[in-house]
């Protein structure tokens, strides 16, 4: 079991009327890439910006290296380096410039620069202005910006928003390095499921504010219960048999859906074709990850 | 996290970027409109007749009605007013346009510490625009031989800084406080240019930053500019105290 790395308890956060985030508890543990996942306007940003101090919770508690961020602010985020949504740039300066005024705000050496640079392969464009770089690079600057600290902690806010499928991953490729590299914990959060599922080994779900899964890819795939598809020509006597039977199903086009609760599936055809029902399919079907998403999410309806 | 790396990163952003411009460019804007007063109406301005009729109105000496001449008829205290509000509009601009505040702030530095970075480089342009407008003075002085003492112009200066104390304070709350920086430059451009109203009145002269930077120039005992200076510095240390709180308890969207 690793360490937790960062934990918070019933964190909310309340705009006016609004309630943004409902009482969510994170935990992420060391050393793993975390997706946080949920459509646009869930409230991702908004706890984000909570876990690095920009807005302050409405309730809860955020503990971060075990220790809790409103008592430790500052020695807690000098572990972390953070990109919330678009990156952040001086348009009038360089990506050196722009990193040597980060380097600077930190007191760190210039070396980290030149080796950051590298890392996000933007040597080549260093001393280009910032203004005058695409969606791509900006986006690998940013990047530059939040690793240049070296932290163990990387928290990048929607990193490949706007990008193109190229752009989408380079990136991508670049984040599954870091923990190798760097043997840092990335939090990564996005609204794409697929790509939060290429990344992550440890996933949360959001919506409306309120967290509705958390833990590892394989038990969420393990969330999705099976289902029996069912065809045949007589629509109605299936469904009378299934009734008599009282089976739970659904009805999508031609086909029905049952869930079989715990019953082998052997025992449900053999009632099916005993009562004369003439079946023409019969087959499990695991629900995919978009699917499962899309549940928890109600339709991964944006607000 | 010490002070001098932030003030030394925040000073770094500007390179390439038209603040410093503006700052040296608006003396010499000045400079130049005074200079052709002078070599236009010299003899006039400095003639017996001018000087007697400004000292009715408290302003002494020769080197009294340069300062005349500088501060309200080429409008110097209008210009020094507008370019500390442009000057606090692009310092807090450069921070809003790409939304670098988060970036910032998610780092481990204290939130008062950023803001007093931001405040001190609104006050070095206040203090260069000054001190460039005392220099050229100077030079005015000499250029079209004004005879007088360089003191009452050094007062000037004294009373300047002092004044715009407040107007720096005042405009760098104002354009950190409004995410719109129009908004922000509509308030300063709307204070400089109602200093002349607001100066109407004893006490709106006194509490409207813009106004007191109009009261700088010593004119009769000079107790008009002395409670000018003693308000910018109070409405200088309130502001700056009032926009530290606020920026401490700011969520940063």
């Amino acid at each position: 079991m690793s360490e937790e790395i960062l934990e918070t308890k019933n964190l909310t956060k309340n705009f006016k009327d609004f309630k943004a985030v409902r009482g969510i508890d994170l935990s992420i543990k060391k050393g793993r890439v975390y997706g946080f996942l949920g459509p646009n306007g869930a409230g991702k940003s908004t706890t984000i910006r909570m876990l690095l101090g920009l807005i302050k919770p409405t309730r809860g508690q955020v503990k971060i290296f075990g220790k809790d961020l409103r008592k430790n602010r500052m020695s807690i985020l000098k572990k972390i380096g953070s990109m919330v949504e678009a990156p952040s740039y001086y348009g009038n300066l360089t990506a050196y410039e722009n990193l040597q005024v980060t380097a600077e705000l930190l007191e760190l050496d210039r070396k980290y620069i030149d080796e950051v640079l590298e890392v996000v392969k933007l040597t080549e464009w260093k001393d280009r202005q910032a203004s005058k770089f695409s969606l791509g690079m900006k986006q690998r600057l940013g990047i530059a910006q939040a690793l240049i600290s070296k932290p163990e902690l990387l928290i990048l806010d929607e990193p490949t928003n706007g990008l193109d499928p190229s752009g989408i991953h380079e990136i991508r490729g670049l984040i599954k390095e870091l923990p190798k590299l760097y043997n840092m914990t990335v939090i990564i959060s996005s609204h794409n499921l697929s790509e939060i599922e290429l990344i992550a080994d440890d996933i949360g779900i959001i919506n409306r504010g309120k967290m509705l899964f958390q833990g590892t890819l394989e038990e969420l795939h393990s969330k999705s219960k099976s289902e029996i598809c069912i065809e045949s020509k007589d629509l109605k006597k299936i469904k009378d048999t299934l009734d008599n039977c009282g089976y739970k199903y659904k009805v999508k086009d031609k086909d029905i859906f049952l869930k079989p609760e715990g019953r082998e599936l052997d025992e449900i055809l053999k009632q099916l074709i005993l009562s004369g029902n003439k079946v023409f399919k019969f087959v499990e079907v695991q629900k995919s990850l978009e699917e499962i998403f899309l549940d928890l999410t109600e339709g991964g309806e944006n607000i | 996290m010490r002070f001098m790396p932030i003030l030394k990163s925040e000073l770094m952003k500007y390179k390439r970027s038209v603040l410093w411009k503006g700052v040296f460019f608006i003396p010499v804007l000045s400079f130049l409109l005074l200079f052709m007063d002078l070599h236009f109406r010299c003899s006039f301005l400095m003639s017996d007749n001018h000087i007697k009729y400004l000292a009715q109105i408290g302003i002494y000496g020769k080197t009294g009605a340069l300062l005349y001449e500088s501060h309200l008829a080429t409008l110097w205290c209008i210009l020094l007013n507008l370019s500390i509000v442009v000057v606090a509009v692009i310092v807090n601009y450069t921070e809003y346009s790409e939304n670098t505040w988060k970036q910032i702030i998610a780092r481990p530095v204290e939130r008062k510490k950023v803001y007093l970075s931001k405040w001190i480089v609104v006050l070095i342009a206040a203090v260069i625009l000054v001190i460039l407008n005392g220099i050229f003075l100077m030079i005015i002085k000499s250029l079209f031989h004004i005879d007088g003492s360089c003191a009452v112009i050094f007062k000037y200066i004294g009373m300047e800084l002092c004044t715009t104390l407040g107007v720096v304070s005042f405009q760098q709350f104002i354009s950190c406080y409004m995410k719109n920086s129009l908004a922000s430059a509509a308030v300063g451009f709307a204070g400089s240019i109602g200093a002349y109203m607001f100066a109407q009145s004893k006490l709106l002269s006194y509490i409207v930053p813009y106004a007191n930077v109009l009261l700088a120039l010593p004119s009769g005992d000079s107790k008009d500019a002395y409670t000018a200076a003693f308000f910018g510095i109070v409405s200088g240390i309130i502001w700056l105290v009032i926009g530290i709180l606020e920026f401490n308890k700011r969520d940063i969207k």
